[in-house]
């Protein structure tokens, strides 16, 4: 075959969607069980994304569990291929917040083969907003691109997605060189309520880790706020107070939160203050409870002070 | 040379002040001197050789005992200890600052010390027998001690900038001088004396051999093609030479190197190759660092052929001691001395014995390096030390059994914490890579995987690691690979680009999943997925397409590749070289599509052409 008969058959390729093994695989299960395995082959194009014969081009929103029509699918993937960035950054927010269940064809597929960054970027954050469980595989590439903004947004899109498979992902990504990336990863652990974070989150908090501070204390079991409180002097107080005031935010046992309030009367500094001040902020105008009584007492005791 | 007999010092006993000084080299002189014609007549120096005896392999002290002399600094002062190696104890201890070398003699040892004397001592005692102070002007370039005869060089200002420089026999017993020679020229340097014998290095390329009865000088060698910079009395003969050593023979008398008597040995480039002290410079008298970093050797003669006994050479570098083989330069074994320098050893014969600077005293099978023995001077801090212990050999404990193979002690050279011997830890390294096995390799793999390692040391490990193809340990080569970057564990991959470069020169295809796992993390270095790009073609692992791909189609609109698309057009190459129909439409899409790297569309659109040309060729 000559190179030019090459680029006809290509352009007969491109028209039938996708060639990576992920599109390939993601597009044409339903629910996403695939994964990007060695062995895949890129052989079919994605039946979910080709254009039905017949269906009408709508623009708009799509209503809940209904898809959008084949034309504005259309438009919106040629959009999303456009040479400037213009296009294919409306396309994919159109695309994100149509709420279509055959919206993230198009989004996978530019993200699958591939997309300049701002694009990408763009493409991950409505395939959050979209929570399609297909999208997983390709996040999951998106989740390792060496662009540390990228990652962040793959990895707040797979938050979203209803896949357990996420989990493992943001936990990895906890252990990320950038500390945005960290710190993106442990709020989506923390959102998700992934108990299996804890032990990792804990040891980014003993690393003076800012990021981890709130997801920690969003998760973290009474044992291991005593450990924590056991840290103090060794950790910076900020991260401590944080990582305490957010737990006092819980609906634990008010005993646990006296323990905790103490605790933060033994750290200096204005965090350790702005922890208790926003936690009085919390507590219902008409329950009386010790630890506020407590948290009451530190912050009077410490503006006299001043 | 003047011809008359002197006596102008005079013993001091037990520990007065010679003669006037500055009477010494005024004094008459002894001996017969020979023309310059006879420089290099190898008759006068078998005649001279054959009339001094062979001392034996003992030590030369009355107590008969291997001692160890050492010279310590601290807060009580400098001291000199003589320490029994035998019994491992200390003999005596007396205040003294030392100045020069201890050289011992049979019933007393000598070195200058403080103000410039030479001073005896007994050698039983430690008390001092006699001093002989030097005059105004007057230099000491060396001494030595022949059973209880001790000689000594002196050099003098002579007329304009010239020295003039003397020969001087002094009785061991009383320090009385018994002669002095005129040593003729402007150059002369320290004494050795060996059997009645003494040889001084003169004028940078003569040895003149004198009798130590009279100082007639029996024997005149010409080194013609290397300084002769030394001289050195062992039991098995006499030496000279500088780069190289010549055992005193008739095949020596005018050195040559292609003489049989001249031998050298075959050492690596970190190794500073001192076979002894440069005698004409004074200040080498004294211990110095070179006494830390020198070679330590004993000759073996077979007729007229001399060479190193056992066909070995020691390199003493501070705190590591290697035995080579002096012919090949391989090493044979090596030993690390922890924390501290010796700052003294000796070849004993069988052994190497040293001193450390906290007062450590060991002993190595000059055979195999195993340590035989350890003693410690308590709270010592020591500067130098001599050793009369010639034979000293304590059993090897354990036998053979006991040995450290030849790979751990060289690991231990490498992971020596001491940053100070980056040099011999590249050699360590490179000994370390010729060795063979899978400890070697787990080695070598954890070299790369450490951080803070010199580039020099870990560029040794690398090249080490690709070019010993060691199959056999392709788990520990995947152990290595299945470090991820994690910010948590504190671990961080290292050397991916050796990793896979390896991998794929021994077309381990195991290897294959972990390598690819490295395409899909952000911090994986461009070299590296270059490297695991071509490794995947090297080891056909078509499995790892789906990968390729992904990379690929991830990164090829990234800006961030535009200025080194190397990585990117590595994996299209692997991709075009291990992939089938859909992924040559794939590679077609990526050459065609305008978002592209330009650099990649390039490439790729000239590769795809050559395939078609090619596939048509085929056809």
């Amino acid at each position: 075959m000559t190179l030019r008969a090459a680029r006809r058959g290509l352009l007969a390729f491109v028209a039938v969607g996708g060639w990576l093994a992920v599109s390939q695989a993601a597009l044409a299960a339903p629910t996403s069980t695939a994964t990007s395995t060695p062995g895949a082959t890129p052989s079919a194009g994605p039946k979910a994304t080709k254009t039905k014969p017949g269906a009408k081009a709508k623009g708009g929103k799509a209503a809940a569990g209904r898809g959008m029509s084949a034309d504005t699918l259309e438009k919106l993937r040629a959009d999303l291929n456009a040479d400037s960035d213009m296009p294919a950054l409306a396309a994919a927010k159109q695309l994100g917040a149509s709420g279509a269940p055959n919206a993230s064809g198009p989004l996978i597929e530019v993200l699958a083969v591939g997309a300049r960054p701002s694009v990408a970027s763009a493409a991950i954050e409505a395939l959050g907003s979209l929570k399609d469980s297909k999208a997983f595989d390709v996040l999951e590439i998106y989740a390792g691109n060496r662009n540390a903004e990228v990652r962040s947004r793959a990895l707040r899109a797979l938050g979203a997605i209803p896949d357990a498979r996420a989990a493992d992902v943001l936990l990895a990504r906890l252990g990320d060189t950038a500390p945005d990336v960290r710190a993106v990863a442990a709020e989506t652990l923390a959102e998700r309520k992934e108990a299996k974070a804890e032990p990792r989150l804990y040891e980014l908090v003993k690393r003076n880790d800012s990021g981890a501070a709130a997801p920690l204390g969003i998760l973290a079991t009474p044992d291991t706020i005593a450990r924590l409180a056991e840290l103090q002097g060794r950790v910076d107080d900020n991260v401590l107070a944080t990582t305490l005031g957010e737990y006092l935010k819980r609906d634990v046992l008010d005993k646990l939160r006296l323990e905790v309030v103490v605790a933060l009367g033994k750290i200096p500094g204005a965090g350790a203050t702005t922890a208790l001040v926003e936690y009085l902020a919390t507590v219902p105008e008409k329950e009386d409870r010790p630890s506020e009584a407590e948290a009451q007492k530190i912050i009077d005791q410490r503006s006299t002070a001043k | 040379m003047t011809a008359a007999r002197a006596s102008s010092a005079r013993a001091i006993r037990p520990a007065g002040i010679a003669a006037a000084a500055g009477a010494l080299l005024a004094a008459a002189c002894a001996g017969t001197p020979l023309g310059s014609s006879r420089a290099g007549n190898a008759q006068d120096v078998v005649a001279a050789l054959a009339a001094s005896a062979a001392p034996a392999r003992r030590p030369v002290n009355a107590r008969g005992a291997p001692l160890a002399f050492v010279a310590t600094t601290g807060p009580g002062g400098p001291k000199l200890i003589a320490f029994d190696l035998a019994a491992s104890q200390v003999v005596w201890t007396q205040p003294a600052e030392l100045l020069g070398r201890v050289v011992a003699g049979r019933s007393l040892i000598v070195q200058a010390e403080k103000g410039g004397s030479l001073v005896a001592r007994d050698v039983q005692t430690g008390n001092v027998r006699w001093e002989s102070p030097l005059a105004a002007g007057v230099r000491r370039k060396g001494y030595a001690v022949d059973g209880d005869d001790v000689y000594q060089v002196l050099a003098a200002p002579g007329g304009g900038k010239r020295n003039t420089f003397r020969l001087q026999a002094l009785d061991g017993a009383t320090g009385a001088v018994r002669w002095n020679v005129d040593l003729p020229g402007l150059k002369a340097g320290g004494p050795a004396v060996r059997g009645g014998l003494v040889a001084v290095p003169a004028r940078s390329q003569y040895v003149s051999l004198i009798d130590g009865k009279d100082g007639s000088e029996r024997a005149l060698i010409l080194s013609r093609e290397e300084a002769a910079t030394f001289v050195r009395a062992l039991p098995e003969g006499l030496f000279y030479g500088s780069k190289g050593v010549f055992a005193v023979s008739a095949e020596s008398a005018d050195g040559t190197r292609k003489s049989p008597a001249y031998f050298q040995a075959n050492l690596p480039t970190f190794v500073r190759a001192t076979y002894h002290w440069d005698m004409y410079y004074e200040d080498q008298t004294n211990y110095t660092a070179i006494d830390r970093n020198r070679l330590l050797w004993r000759a073996e003669m077979d007729g007229p052929k001399a060479g190193f006994a056992n066909g070995m050479v020691v390199v003493h570098n501070f705190r590591f001691f290697f035995g080579f083989d002096a012919k090949t330069g391989d090493v044979r074994w090596a030993y690390n001395h922890p924390r501290v320098d010796a700052v003294a050893s000796e070849h004993t014969g069988g052994s190497v014995v040293f001193v450390a600077a906290d007062g450590e005293i060991g002993a190595l099978d000059a055979a195999t390096g195993q340590r035989t023995y350890s003693a410690r001077i308590p709270d010592a801090a020591v500067r130098g030390a001599t050793f009369d212990a010639e034979g000293f050999a304590p059993a090897s404990p354990g036998g053979a059994a006991g040995v450290q193979p030849l790979s751990a002690a060289l690991a231990s050279v490498v992971w020596d914490p001491d940053r100070r011997y980056s040099d011999v830890k590249i050699f360590a390294v490179d000994q370390l890579a010729r060795q063979p096995g899978r400890d070697v390799t787990g080695q070598l793999l954890k070299i790369l995987g450490q951080e803070g390692v010199a580039s020099a040391i870990y560029q040794k490990a690398a090249e080490a690691l690709v070019a010993r193809k060691d199959r056999g340990a392709a788990d520990l080569y995947i152990k290595a690979l299945e470090v991820r970057t994690d910010y948590i564990a504190k671990t961080k991959t290292h050397g991916l680009d050796v990793l896979a470069k390896a991998a794929g020169v021994m077309q381990a295809k195991e290897m294959a999943p972990a390598l690819v796992a490295h395409l899909g993390e952000p911090d994986t270095g461009l070299l590296a997925i270059a490297e695991i790009a071509e490794a995947l073609v090297a080891m056909d692992a078509r499995e790892s397409l789906p990968a390729l791909r992904d990379f690929l189609c991830q990164y090829r609109a990234d800006p961030v590749f535009a200025r080194d698309p190397a990585a990117l057009i590595a994996v299209a190459e692997a991709i075009l070289k291990l992939g089938r129909g859909s992924d040559h439409d794939l590679l077609l899409f990526v050459a065609e599509e305008p978002k592209t790297l330009e650099a990649l569309r390039t490439h790729l659109r000239r590769a795809l052409f050559q395939t078609a040309r090619s596939g048509r060729s085929s056809e």
